[in-house]
């Protein structure tokens, strides 16, 4: 018995002892902090993220494009929730800070630029090659002044973090200066660092970067840089226009001599787009596995009809205008709600109403037109504004612009940002072009709306505002 | 107890009672009579004493007995279970009594944490349930059994698909982010709370909010007992998952003597209570061209139109079933003086009025006990079970999705059919035909294996040791596949999915326990132990699409297109260790006084605060001991305690920082996999704690005629984890942190009334009744937290002073009337027939600043009633039970009010009823161009009040009289559930909620609710 009674009280003493190590929690399916960025293939998956962060796929791809169509009055949304909820604020110009697009962008960028930041904190100090240090940091700045950038087009300055480290969350809105003095700097140390080309395509090069730093100083109307960033862009000899504009956004033809970088898709759950779906007509008589969505998007007659005649920008298999549907009836788009906008053509192994086209992100006809217009800025008329043009013109199949046409600097202008809204329709540059061109405000006040200079700038998310006391709502919201 | 043991045991005691009338030689004066049951017949082997003496006898096998005594004695009457009577002779010589039974020793024995207690020492908070109070009909799942049974106890069905989940809320909603769910316990091991797979959210399936009830798996024909420990001296025990409450469940053991083998069947069939009352296909005609006139554009139905639609279709009916129920259920149990066993054996099948809905259990049982000595003891229970589920593919999110979402909305002019018997695509949709989505196939069965073994050893009188093990296995599996023409991308491209899931854990447990009484002053009871437990998931799934034929379904996944495969696997564990104790102490059988405390450790919690403790102390008094207390009091005891527990259910490796799967970049037309930090780490997260303050009483009135308790109770729950939002600007969304407070107050009452007990005819009376005032105290210092987010919209608010979870939108207060009213409001790109909304900080404009508190989806109170009527053989149960006071967001209405699709059918009074110029006090806006109503989608008129009182069920049985060697008794039933539910709330189920973990509620896409009929057979053999 007493054997016995030991025994247990021994047991009990066993029990209570020694257990508390298994309390430390193993991770069986995630990785460590600190092992896993030591290897350069864990530093290279936290850039892909990043690059994740930037390429929008399903819905974040979709409300990208629409923002920019709706909120210009150069394209509509019909049918579906897609319609009656998401792009109404933009059609009607009454957005608030809670309306979801908004913290979507926001969260994008900001994702970017943290996950830019784990690289950029990282990469350096280890035994990595320069070679491959150079590319990390140059595809690492260039993804976070991109970020940047486009939280700039969208709301102004906003928090600047140049790091990862956790320890500093309330950070204050920065400076005008401070903002636009970062995405510049960023910009020209990664293009100093990064290579003209790139083993796989999609991935930032030298170009890719230039022409972004371009539309950046273009959009601050530092027109002499502008100029000269985007000849050093023409001198690298490395892209040229697509002959066809018709095929140029098929995806056959992705990865053409046009492209400096694309948002790029695939026809795979999670990183397919929406065009299909949301571009074509319902009743289109598809041959393969594509569907539409019960959303569309139209584009007015108005603008269809302002291409000048012959203009293959504006052809039908870029605007379609009429079709026979699935039933053989011929049905006129054109003057019943407006063309559709194809000029991505379909994907073959499209799955329903999604696609895997890219979105061009830069492309050589922009290099050409902001040259162009940096020039006349700073010269007024001149014969290489209006050979750029003309390329581009050429390429499209309408007739060239002579000089002697332009009496004025204000003359040209208007010529090049008409061009630029044939040229890049649904490309997502009409809203900070026509920003820049200062026509954004008043062109809405033509449609109806009312709008005011506040507009400008979208609503800081009101995520951010309720979490961070120290960042300020922009004016008027 | 069967008759047959009954009457062995009568005949025992008749035979002692011939040997002691030996001594009975020299009578004074001679007293005879008959000892009665409650039947009046004749009770064997009563004691009859004469009171004061050692002289006394026991009745013979009529229940006659003789004895003598002086003719101013008192004969003391006692039988096993019977309540014991002192009768003065006053100079008779015939006595003649009938017993009546003693309610209270027949339920004595009240199950803890840990232990046992005599029912009338319990100080804490305690609701005992036996299977004759649970829920009669076709239940799938013990959680439904105990549905507005025990007062504090909230039990929704959140979704009525056939095993659909169950939300439960013990003593109000206790936390934010870590669960709400009481901790189970089955046989004194803990269960694994969390659910399998929820049958979507892949393969173009939705995502299922509400996946199937974990406790599916357990047989409620098993149970014993149910007790649900409520305040915090009998949760405490539980430390880190006792804060929600603790339900223990006892499972049936065998009896030593004969054989007894016990058949229950049924069959039913179940009806839906009610479809949405959506417009026919006429009234949508109307209605489309109407609506198109107001809009100023071409009637959409012409005349020609008109007369070629006909009848149109009846979706509802293409989808949805009267649905067939059955249960079988056969149980043995027996043993002998050293082995006792209970065996039982289950199929039940339950169909869904949606078409290929269901679910289908098969589950077996073996508890055994066996006697080494009368010192060392062994039992073990084991259950295994196999669960087929069948799911609905609903889905609860934005948009339209399964069979019968899209059967409410689905055009009905059209054809369901095409001529050559192929389904019918519609011209003006391009979501999928309701009947083509019932293609659409999402299976999951689930194996679960509950063990637990132990050893008992009486090391010396009073001191017991014992040693426990435990198992809980989960195997699930889900086949996920959506054929081409069911796809909601209209793809038609078919996709499939299988994925595993198993969840594991084990429990060793060791425990000691010593009891002493000294003199009749003090007794004493102390326990101590010490509890490991460790549970490991692992999951694997993969998928893919592009399948050549969709005859094979998931069968062969190999068919797909392997470029569009994806795959995935996780392992994660968790483990709690624990120390506990407690000790009991009764002072005069008057005076008791209970202390408990745990200390555990979670390996979930960060790295400062690894371990915990959670004490309690508990005092009460019984009264009805003391002489001042009158008679009529048979019982009377108050009861108080105090005590912390906590809530350790968030996921795994919450306070870690660690890289995981991102999203993946796209580089030459291939995918490369990010990897991205999953969270901020957090390494002084610990568990929610909850300090609970309870007084009550128990009381029993004229020898338990009327008999009940009262609690009033108070819980504090502190610490609490919620995701503190961080600025998005970090790229983190949110961190865990330890930071808010929330307040329960309530007040619970339980009563049963005997009303009549008469021989032959009685009736009782059970009610309870309980209210709870929630409050959210702090959270970390926000202002609020939004949270509920359907159609872009949130709709709730957490924020302090204010319950959990309330409604939070724009209140609306009309429709306009004219263009000038219009011009004249907050609202001057409205229009006449919009809605109008309260401007409440008055600027002149209706924006987020407009957002109020429009109501609660709390109850006020909550309340339960039983009747139980028996005569003779027949006897009658009718339950009601309700809820008052409480609101809830039918969605629905919003999706009507805002058809994404103009084509898309509505709700029948949103039409009928629309403004017009001409309907100026329509109650619904004119419908004309939703998208202008306002910066929401949901505002104060779709939180309607959904208070209900619910003809739950009603069983009608008959006990037929056999006389047969093999067979006892033989009982026919017949059971009604969910009669009739009296209900203002226009959805189709006013306890719905489309995210089971969710305590924001909303009904989106619910399941309907069925009217169940069943009759069955119980036959004793």
């Amino acid at each position: 018995m007493k054997l016995i009674n030991k025994s247990i009280i021994l047991m009990l003493l066993i029990a209570f002892s020694g257990c508390e190590d298994a309390l430390e929690e193993e991770v069986y399916s995630q990785l460590g902090t600190e092992n896993y960025l030591a290897t350069e293939n864990g530093i290279e998956t936290v850039l892909y993220q990043a690059y994740s962060n930037m390429q929008r796929h399903g819905h974040d791809f979709s409300i990208q494009l629409h923002e920019d169509i709706v909120v210009t009055g150069r394209g509509d949304g019909q049918l579906g929730a897609w319609e009656g909820s998401t792009i109404a604020p933009f059609r009607l110009w009454t957005w608030t800070s809670s309306f979801w697009p908004f913290s979507n962008h926001w969260n994008g960028c900001y994702n970017m630029i943290y996950n830019s930041n784990v690289v950029l904190d990282n990469v350096e100090g280890k035994s990595f090659s320069d070679d491959f240090v150079n590319r990390m940091r140059g595809e690492a700045l260039t993804l976070r002044a991109y970020a940047y950038m486009r939280l700039y087009e969208y709301f102004g300055p906003t928090p600047i973090h140049l790091s990862s480290n956790p320890d500093d969350l309330l950070i204050p809105r920065s400076t005008e200066d401070e903002t636009k003095g970062r995405i510049e700097t960023d910009f020209l140390e990664a293009i100093d660092l990064l290579p003209i080309d790139q083993e796989l395509f999609g991935s930032l090069t030298k170009g890719s970067s230039m022409g972004m730093l371009a539309r950046f100083y273009l959009n601050d109307k530092q027109w002499q840089n502008a100029a000269e960033i985007t000849k050093s862009v023409i001198d690298l000899n490395k892209y040229s226009l697509y002959p066809d504009y018709t095929t140029l956004f098929h995806i056959a033809n992705e990865g053409n001599s046009e492209v400096l970088w694309v948002q790029p898709s695939k026809s795979i759950d999670g990183l397919a787009n929406t065009l299909i779906g949301l571009t074509y007509p319902g009743d289109f008589p598809f041959e393969g596995t594509q569907s539409t969505f019960p959303a569309r998007i139209r584009i007015p007659t108005w603008f269809v009809d302002s291409y000048e005649i012959g203009d293959s920008r504006a052809d039908s298999t870029v605007l379609l205008k009429s079709y026979v549907n699935r039933q053989g009836n011929t049905i006129n788009a054109y003057g019943t709600g407006g063309a559709y906008p194809i000029k991505y053509g379909l994907d073959p192994n499209a799955n329903g109403g999604n696609g895997g086209n890219d979105l061009p992100e830069m492309r050589y006809a922009d290099i050409l037109l902001m040259r162009a217009e940096a020039l006349n800025e700073l010269n007024g008329p001149n014969q290489e504004s209006i050979d750029r043009i003309n390329e581009v013109r050429n390429r499209a199949g309408v007739a060239d612009l002579a000089l002697e046409d332009f009496s004025s600097k204000d003359d040209l202008r208007e010529t090049i940002f008409q061009e630029r809204q044939w040229e890049f329709h649904f490309e997502d540059l009409t809203r900070i072009d026509m920003i820049r061109q200062g026509t954004f405000i008043a062109d809405a006040i033509s449609r109806g709306l009312q709008a005011d200079e506040h507009h400008l700038r979208y609503p800081i998310p009101q995520d951010e505002i309720d979490a961070n006391p120290n960042v300020k709502q922009n004016d008027g919201y | 107890m069967t008759n047959n043991y009954q009457t062995k045991i009568r005949r025992w005691f008749t035979l002692l009672s011939f040997l002691c009338l030996a001594d009975l030689a020299w009578a004074q004066s001679t007293v005879t009579g008959i000892v009665t049951d409650e039947n009046g017949e004749g009770l064997p082997g009563a004691t009859v004493v004469v009171k004061g003496t050692s002289n006394g006898t026991t009745t013979n096998i009529e229940g006659n007995y003789q004895l003598t005594a002086e003719r101013d004695a008192i004969l003391i009457f006692s039988f096993v279970g019977y309540a014991t009577r002192d009768v003065p002779v006053n100079n008779r010589s015939i006595i003649n009594l009938q017993l009546e039974i003693d309610l209270k020793s027949l339920d004595e024995v009240v199950v803890i944490g840990y232990g046992t207690v005599k029912k009338s020492d319990l100080t804490g908070a305690v609701t005992s349930v036996k299977p004759d109070d649970l829920n009669r009909g076709s239940i799938v799942s013990l959680d439904q059994a105990l549905q507005g049974r025990v007062a504090g106890v909230r039990i929704s069905q959140a979704s009525a698909e056939p095993g659909g989940g169950v939300n439960i809320r013990i003593r109000g909603a206790g936390s934010i982010s870590a669960g709400n769910q009481p901790l189970y316990v089955i046989d004194g091991l803990p269960l694994n709370g969390e659910n399998m797979m929820s049958g979507g959210g892949s393969a173009d399936i939705p995502g299922n909010g509400v996946p199937k009830n974990p406790l599916n798996t357990i047989n409620p024909n098993d149970i014993a007992s149910i007790e649900i420990l409520k305040d915090a001296s009998a949760t405490a025990i539980y430390g880190s998952r006792g804060a929600n409450g603790v339900v223990l469940i006892t499972t049936k053991t065998g009896s030593s003597g004969k054989l007894n083998v016990n058949l229950d069947s049924y069959v039913g069939v179940q009806t839906i209570y009610k479809n949405p009352d959506m417009l026919s296909t006429s009234e949508y005609i109307s209605a489309m061209n109407d609506l198109a006139e107001d809009r100023g554009e071409g009637v959409v139905f012409s005349d020609a139109d008109i007369s070629e639609i006909g009848d149109g279709t009846n979706w509802f009916d293409l989808v949805t079933r009267d649905a067939i129920t059955t249960s079988h259920n056969i149980s043995f149990n027996g043993g002998n003086e050293s082995s006792r066993y209970f065996v039982s054996a289950n199929y039940m099948n339950q169909d869904g009025v949606i078409v290929n809905t269901g679910t289908e259990r098969y589950s077996f049982r073996v508890n055994l006990k066996h006697d080494f000595s009368n010192k060392l003891t062994f039992d073990m229970n084991l259950t295994t079970s196999l669960v087929n589920d069948l799911n609905s593919v609903e889905g609860s999110g934005n948009t339209e999705n399964g069979p019968y979402s899209l059967a409410a909305i689905y055009d009905p002019t059209m054809d369901a059919y095409n001529e050559d018997g192929t389904t019918a695509e519609s011209d003006v949709f391009t979501f999928p035909s309701p009947i083509a989505t019932l293609q659409k196939e999402s299976t999951t069965s689930t194996n679960r294996t509950l063990g637990s073994a132990s050893l008992n050893y009486e090391i010396i009188p009073g001191l017991n040791a014992k040693a426990k093990f435990g198992v809980d296995r989960r195997n699930g599996r889900e086949d996920l596949f959506s054929p081409g023409i069911a796809t909601s991308s209209g793809s038609n491209v078919a996709i499939g999915r299988i994925a595993t899931l198993e969840r594991n854990s084990y429990l060793l447990q060791y425990t000691m326990d010593y009891s002493k009484s000294f003199s009749d002053v003090v007794d004493f009871n102390i326990l101590g132990g010490t509890t490991y437990e460790k549970f490991t998931n692992r999951s694997f799934s993969a998928g893919i699409s592009n399948f050549p034929t969709d005859i094979l379904g998931t069968d062969n996944l190999g068919l797909g297109n392997i470029e569009n495969a994806f795959m995935g696997s996780n392992k994660n564990e968790n483990i709690i260790l624990s120390y506990l104790g407690r000790t009991n102490l009764t002072l005069y059988d008057k005076i008791l006084i209970t202390a408990s405390v745990r200390v555990d450790g979670s390996s979930r919690f960060g790295a400062n605060n690894k371990f915990a403790t959670f004490p309690s102390a508990a005092v009460a008094y019984k009264l009805s001991q003391e002489p001042f207390i009158p008679e009529v009091l048979n019982e009377l005891k108050v009861r108080a305690s105090w005590g912390k527990t906590g809530n350790q259910e968030i996921g795994n490796y919450a306070s870690l920082s660690t890289f995981g799967t991102g999203g993946q970049a796209i580089f030459s037309d291939s995918p490369y996999q990010g990897t991205t930090a999953t969270r901020l780490p957090n390494p002084d997260l610990k568990w929610e704690t909850t300090t609970q303050f309870d007084v009550g009483i128990d009381f029993g009135l004229w020898d338990d005629r009327i008999y009940g308790s009262i609690d009033y109770f108070q819980k504090n729950t502190d610490d609490m984890l919620m995701n503190f939002p961080l600025p998005t600007s970090s790229s983190f969304q949110s961190v865990i942190r330890n930071i808010g407070s929330m307040k329960n107050t309530g007040m619970e009452i339980m009563l049963t009334t005997r009303n009549i007990v008469e021989p032959n005819f009685e009736w009782s009376t059970g009610l309870q009744l309980a209210t709870i005032r929630n409050e959210v105290t702090a959270i970390g210092g926000l202002d609020d937290i939004l949270v509920g987010n359907l159609f872009t919209t949130s709709f709730a608010v957490i924020r302090p002073g204010e319950e959990l979870n309330a409604y939070y939108t724009l209140e609306q207060t009309g429709i306009f009337q004219t263009q000038e009213e219009v011009d004249n409001s907050a609202q001057p790109s409205s229009a006449p027939g919009n809605p109008i909304y309260r401007d409440v900080n008055e600027d002149g404009q209706i924006n987020d600043e407009d957002r109020v508190v429009v109501g609660s989806p709390w109850p006020d109170f909550t309340y339960g009633m039983s009747n139980e009527i028996s005569y003779k053989n027949t006897s009658l149960s009718i339950f009601i039970d309700g809820q008052q006071g409480a609101n809830l967001l039918n969605a629905n209405i919003t999706y009507s009010l805002h058809p994404p699709t103009a084509r898309q059918n509505r709700i029948k009074e949103q039409i009928v009823d629309r403004w017009t110029p001409d309907n100026p006090d329509a109650k619904w806006p004119s419908a004309i161009n939703p998208s202008s109503y306002g910066p929401y989608k949901i505002d104060s008129k779709q939180i309607e009040d959904a208070s209900f009182l619910r003809l739950q069920s009603v069983r009608l049985s008959q006990t037929i009289p056999v006389s047969s060697k093999w067979v006892e008794k033989v009982t026919v039933y017949a059971t009604g559930q969910n009669l009739l539910i009296l209900t203002k709330y226009s959805g189709l189920n006013p306890e719905a909620n489309r995210n089971q973990n969710s305590n924001a509620w909303a009904e989106r896409n619910a399941y309907p609710l069925a009217r169940t009929y069943i009759i069955g057979v119980n036959i004793e053999f």
